[in-house]
């Protein structure tokens, strides 16, 4: 498994959960980025980001006044005063004793667990299970913009298989979301130009 | 419950009335000072010998600038420097003991944060706590703390300073003068010696380890300039006793030189004549100056003090002058030194840390076996939710 911490959990629900790291970590997954937490050994909780935020503060507001800001200043604040990166993540299924499952997990992760990046093979091993029912989780959050998030997952799950040389894994995907959206055409035309921005199948 | 604001208004309109009555005076007092500074720019011989003559009889009232050879009226540029020294900031907060509180203990929280001068480098901070309990907290009072937090941010300038490679300027928030209070108390005498004893201990050691140290005064209320000009005055028309006498009343340092020194400029610099600087080592004996850290159309002075042996040394001036300009610069229209911001962002101690370890002493009282805590029934009222005012909505109801 990958072993890329990036940050611990503020809090959680059965269907998501709020992720802190400091700014200046390397390796932040970004927008759409496929991420687990272990609440235990054999049981893994798989969720997708899709919200970064910085929060900011008096003395950020000061210092953004002045014209040039110094280098050190710059350093001193990210590396020092502790202003956490919060990150939403979606929870899109969960494995239990080698089981990859597109439901919601039984049982929320606790504070201050773990989050991990998932490996290529994670993501491909997560993605490739059944017939893309953790796609479903996304459509019915319409606050998150679903659209953006599917076609920046999308382009990073693709991403993820060809490196490990699986083809064909996008088109199975963009078709499987036409049948989930058949009488959803307004959500379904969102999707499908959300979707050639990302250029996968160009 | 409500203020009594029929009372009040007429009572702010006095006070506006009184203001702008005062104002008239203030400008010729003003005028007339700015007319004595200029007069005796150069006469620092002379101003020298009067608080020489005045510090015979009244020593221990005389607080005032004594001229060195810097013409009083006199500006300098801010220099421009080449290498970017370290810079070491401290400063500290604390949890006064409260008699009505669940438990009496105090704390004091002492931060210490330093800048490097290469941007290679990341800025470390170090942050102290001291809990005060027991014997520790008899005959106590807030002077006394507010001493001990003062020594120990001395104490944590040294400590980072010795840990700091040259060039090392320290910066502290305050006068370098500390606080002993109005009155001690004979029985608390030998207790306020000992740690003016160990407060020189610390500045030898500085001077010793050559840490080039400060104290940042934000908005000086000083008037130190101003009573010098009073002697002037006071020696110029016979007055004897100079305890009460003090016709540029209510006029400030700040006031006569805002509009001299412009942006990033500084002052002359002075030596504080006071008793109290009587009784500090020669190294550092306490002098400052004045700069403006604001804009053109917004002087902002700060007052800078600096033991005698930095005072001494022009380059080391210079590098304080424009440490302190470079630093204030960081905060824009707030200009305050940056490193000083930072470490009272490190050091102050909120109500819900206070709160934290208030139960913290609790549990482990408990555990103890001791019997826990309770607020006075003063300070449980106190701590009743405030009664909301009620809003009645259309119909009557509420």
């Amino acid at each position: 498994m990958s072993e890329i911490q990036i940050g611990r959990l503020i809090s959680a629900n059965t269907r998501q959960f709020l992720v802190g790291c400091q700014i200046a970590q390397k390796d932040i997954p970004g927008f759409g980025a496929l991420v687990r937490i272990n609440p235990q050994p054999d049981y893994a909780i798989y969720g997708l980001v899709y919200d970064l935020y910085i929060a900011d503060d008096g003395l950020v507001r000061q210092l953004v006044t002045v014209e040039q800001v110094d280098e050190r200043v710059v350093t001193d604040h990210r590396l020092n005063r502790s202003v956490p990166l919060e990150m939403r993540i979606l929870i899109v299924g969960y494995q239990r004793e080698n089981e990859i499952y597109h439901l919601l997990p039984p049982l929320p992760p606790l504070g201050l667990e773990v989050l991990w990046q998932c490996s290529d093979a994670e993501v491909v091993a997560f993605t490739s299970v059944g017939r893309f029912g953790y796609l479903r989780h996304i459509l019915r959050e319409p606050d998150i913009a679903p659209e953006e998030l599917i076609a920046a997952h999308l382009k990073f799950a693709d991403d993820a298989h060809r490196r490990l040389g699986s083809e064909g894994w996008s088109q199975r995907a963009v078709q499987e979301l036409i049948v989930l959206l058949r009488d959803d055409y307004a959500t379904l035309m969102r999707v499908l130009q959300s979707l050639a921005d990302t250029r996968i199948f160009s | 419950m409500p203020l009594n604001y029929p009372n009040l208004y007429p009572q702010i309109k006095s006070f506006v009335s009184y203001t702008l009555a005062h104002q008239k005076r203030w400008q010729e007092n003003r005028q007339a000072c700015l007319e004595k500074l200029t007069n005796y720019a150069h006469n620092q011989a002379e101003i020298q010998q009067i608080i020489a003559q005045f510090s015979q009889k009244y020593a221990k009232f005389l607080r005032c600038a004594k001229p060195t050879l810097e013409a009083l009226n006199a500006s300098f540029e801010k220099p421009f420097g080449v290498m970017l020294p370290n810079i070491i900031a401290a400063d500290g907060s604390q949890i006064l003991p409260d008699h009505h509180a669940q438990v009496y203990f105090g704390l004091v929280n002492i931060s210490g944060f330093v800048l490097p001068g290469s941007k290679e480098l990341k800025a470390q901070t170090l942050q102290q706590s001291h809990l005060f309990f027991g014997e520790e907290l008899d005959n106590f009072s807030d002077t006394f703390l507010a001493l001990q937090r003062d020594l120990l941010e001395r104490k944590m300038i040294l400590d980072l300073g010795k840990l700091t490679p040259p060039l090392r300027v320290a910066l502290v928030d305050g006068p370098l003068e500390i606080w002993l209070g109005n009155k001690i108390e004979m029985e608390d005498l030998e207790q306020y010696r000992t740690k003016l004893k160990d407060y020189f201990d610390i500045l030898g050691e500085l001077f010793q380890e050559k840490v080039i140290f400060a104290g940042y005064i934000d908005r000086p209320e000083s008037n130190y300039l101003v009573r010098m000009l009073e002697l002037v005055l006071a020696s110029q028309s016979g007055v004897e006793d100079i305890r009460k006498f003090h016709p540029f009343q209510g006029i400030t340092d700040v006031d006569i030189l805002k509009d001299t020194l412009m942006p990033t400029q500084r002052s002359a610099i002075f030596e504080l004549q006071s008793s109290m600087n009587l009784k500090y080592p020669d190294h550092s004996r306490i002098y400052f100056f004045y700069v403006n850290v604001g804009s053109q159309n917004q002087p902002w002075l700060g007052r800078i003090e600096i033991p005698a042996w930095v005072s001494q040394d022009i380059q080391l001036i210079n590098l304080i002058h424009e440490t302190v300009v470079k630093q204030c610069q960081i905060m824009g229209n707030a200009a305050y030194p940056y490193v000083l911001h930072r470490a009272h962002e490190l050091a102050v101690v909120t109500q819900e840390e206070k709160e934290e370890i208030t139960r913290w002493i609790m549990v482990e009282m408990q555990r103890g076996g001791l019997p826990a805590g309770a607020y006075s029934h003063k300070q449980a009222l106190k701590n009743l939710s405030p009664r909301q005012l009620q809003r009645i909505k259309h119909g009557g109801k509420l």
